[in-house]
C-alpha cells in the first residue's frame, strides 16, 4: 500500500540537493511521487497520463525554489499542480477531441511476468471502470485523499471548497463504490 | 443533487459510514467487515501507487538530466518567445553584452532605413547599409541619387545600353520616345515637346519599321493613310493584324482566305494592334500607310 512517507524521512534532505540541481534527488522526487501522479490521472480519466505526469514534474522541478514545506505540503502542492493540468488537459480536450479513442489501445505488457501484469490490470481496468461511474467532484476527493494521501482540509484547498464540502463529497463517494459493488457486481 | 451515489439510503451495508469509518478506511486500519468492499476498493486504488515511475518524457528528461536548471524560471514559458528567452538567459556576460549591441545597431539600421530618423541620420544610415550591402534604397534621401532626377527638362538623359539596343544589336528607344506598348500610352497627351521630341509620344513606329523608319512613318489615321485594300473611309481607323509566319503582301495582292489585316472603327477599337511577320529581324511588314 502506498504510504504517505514516501521519502523515508529524508524529504528536507532530498528537497536541499534537488534546489542545487543534484539528479540524484531530482529523480527521487519523480520515483518517489511520480507513480501516485500518474495513477490519479489514470484513474481521473486522462487520455495520456504518463505524458501529463511527466508535464507534472516538469513544471514541479523547475519550480522547486519557490515551494515552502514539509513533506506533506509538498504532497499538497504536487497534487495541485496535477490537478491543475488535468483540468488543462480536459479544456484542450474539449476545443479538440482526438481523431482516435487512445482509451481502445491497451498497451502491450512486457514479456516477463506477464500473469502479474494482466491480472494488475484487470484490477485497473475494475478500479477505472468504479471511478468513471462516480460524481467528478466525489472522484476528485476520493482520489486526492486515497492517492495523494492529503487531508480534508488540503483536499479542500486544491479543490477550493470547504472541509464540510470536502467530507459531504468523500462520504458520498464511498456509499457509491459500496452501492456498485453490491448492487451492479463490480467485482474488487 | 441526485446524481449516481448522491443517496446514502440506497445503500444498505453500509449505512453507517462516519467520519471516524471513513479515516480508517483510507489509513488502512481495521474497520467492520461490513465496509470490507470499500477497503479492498481503497486498497486497489492506493496499490496503483505502488508500481514504478513512468518513462519520463524528453523534457523531463531534460530536467532531470539537469540541461535545464530547476528553480530558475519562476513561470511556465511556452512558444517561441520562451525558447529565445531560455537561450539568451543561458548566455555569458560578455555574449549577452555583445547581443544587446547587435539589437541595437539592428534597429538603428532598420529606422534609419525605414525613414523613422531625422534627415541626415537616416541618409547617414542608409549610405552605410548601402556601402556594406547591395541593397539600394530610392527616394529623395537616397545617397546617391542626383537631385532633380524627375526633373521635366532632363527626361530621357539617362538610358541603359539594353534599352538603346547594345545588348542585342537591335536599335531600341532613344530615351525620349513613348511607345504604345507602354502603360496608359491611351491615356497620354497627344502633343510633342517643345523641339517635337518631347516626353510625349511622337514619332510611333510600328514594329518591324522602327529600325529603318524615316522620321514620317508615324501612326496615321485612317483619314489619311489609306488601308491595304485601297484606305478605310473616314474616322475609321486602320488596325493591322498580321498572322506570325506569313508574309505579307502588298496593298493589292493578298490572298483573301487569310485574314491579315481588318478594320475595325475607331470608337472601338484599340489604336493599334501589331505583330511581327515571318520570324526574321529584317522581315518586311504591314504598314498602313506606309
Amino acid at each position: 500500500m502506498a504510504q504517505r512517507d514516501r521519502f523515508g524521512g529524508r524529504f528536507d534532505q532530498v528537497l536541499a540537493a534537488a534546489r542545487r540541481n543534484e539528479r540524484w534527488a531530482l529523480e527521487e522526487i519523480f520515483r518517489a511521487l511520480g507513480p501516485v501522479v500518474t495513477g490519479y490521472l489514470r484513474l481521473q480519466g486522462s487520455l495520456e497520463p504518463d505524458d501529463l505526469a511527466s508535464e507534472v514534474f516538469v513544471g514541479v522541478l523547475r519550480n522547486l525554489r519557490r515551494f515552502e514545506g514539509d513533506e506533506a505540503a509538498f504532497r499538497s502542492w504536487v497534487f495541485t499542480i496535477a490537478h491543475r493540468r488535468l483540468l488543462d488537459e480536459r479544456r484542450r480536450l474539449r476545443r479538440r477531441p482526438p481523431p482516435v479513442p487512445l482509451s481502445e489501445l491497451p498497451d502491450a505488457p512486457a514479456l516477463d511476468d506477464v500473469e502479474e501484469i494482466v491480472g494488475r490490470s484487470l484490477d485497473t481496468a475494475r478500479v477505472e471502470a468504479l471511478c468513471q461511474r462516480l460524481v467528478p467532484d466525489q472522484r476528485d476527493v476520493l482520489l486526492l485523499r486515497l492517492l495523494g494521501h492529503l487531508t480534508v482540509e488540503e483536499v479542500a484547498a486544491t479543490l477550493g471548497k470547504t472541509p464540510g464540502a470536502v467530507k459531504a463529497l468523500q462520504r458520498r463517494g464511498f456509499l457509491a463504490i459500496g452501492r456498485l459493488v453490491e448492487r451492479e457486481g463490480v467485482p474488487l | 443533487m441526485s446524481a449516481s451515489g448522491d443517496n446514502g439510503s440506497e445503500m444498505p451495508s453500509t449505512g453507517l459510514l462516519d467520519d471516524a469509518t471513513i479515516e480508517a478506511i483510507v489509513a488502512g486500519d481495521e474497520v467492520d467487515a461490513r465496509f470490507e468492499q470499500l477497503v479492498a476498493f481503497v486498497r486497489d486504488v492506493q496499490a496503483l501507487g505502488d508500481g514504478p515511475p513512468p518513462p519520463p518524457s524528453p523534457a523531463l528528461e531534460a530536467v532531470l538530466a539537469g540541461r535545464t536548471r530547476p528553480g530558475l524560471w519562476s513561470g511556465r514559458r511556452t512558444g517561441r518567445l520562451g525558447a529565445v528567452t531560455v537561450r539568451v538567459a543561458g548566455l555569458g556576460a560578455v555574449a549577452k553584452i555583445g547581443l544587446g549591441i547587435s539589437v541595437a545597431a539592428a534597429g538603428a539600421a532598420v529606422a534609419g532605413a525605414g525613414g523613422v530618423l531625422p534627415g541626415p541620420i537616416a541618409d547617414d544610415v542608409r549610405g552605410a547599409i548601402e556601402a556594406v550591402t547591395p541593397v539600394e534604397f530610392g527616394g529623395p534621401g537616397a545617397s546617391d541619387e542626383p537631385a532633380g532626377r524627375d526633373d521635366p527638362a532632363r527626361f530621357g538623359d539617362r538610358v541603359s545600353a539594353d534599352a538603346r539596343g547594345g545588348s542585342d544589336g537591335a536599335p531600341g528607344g532613344d530615351g525620349r520616345e513613348i511607345f504604345d506598348e507602354a502603360p496608359g500610352a491611351a491615356h497620354r497627351p497627344d502633343h510633342a515637346g517643345p523641339d517635337g521630341h518631347g516626353p510625349d509620344r511622337v514619332a510611333e513606329t510600328p514594329a518591324g519599321t522602327r529600325p529603318v523608319a524615316p522620321s514620317g512613318a508615324t501612326q496615321t489615321p485612317a483619314a489619311t493613310a489609306p488601308g491595304p485594300a485601297g484606305g478605310a473611309p473616314p474616322g475609321v481607323t486602320t488596325t493591322t493584324i498580321t498572322v506570325p509566319g506569313t508574309t505579307a503582301p502588298g496593298p493589292t495582292g493578298r490572298d483573301p482566305a487569310v485574314p491579315t489585316t481588318d478594320t475595325i472603327p475607331a470608337s472601338s477599337a484599340p489604336t493599334r494592334v501589331e505583330g511581327r511577320v515571318g520570324t526574321g529581324g529584317g522581315g518586311s511588314s504591314a504598314v498602313p500607310g506606309g
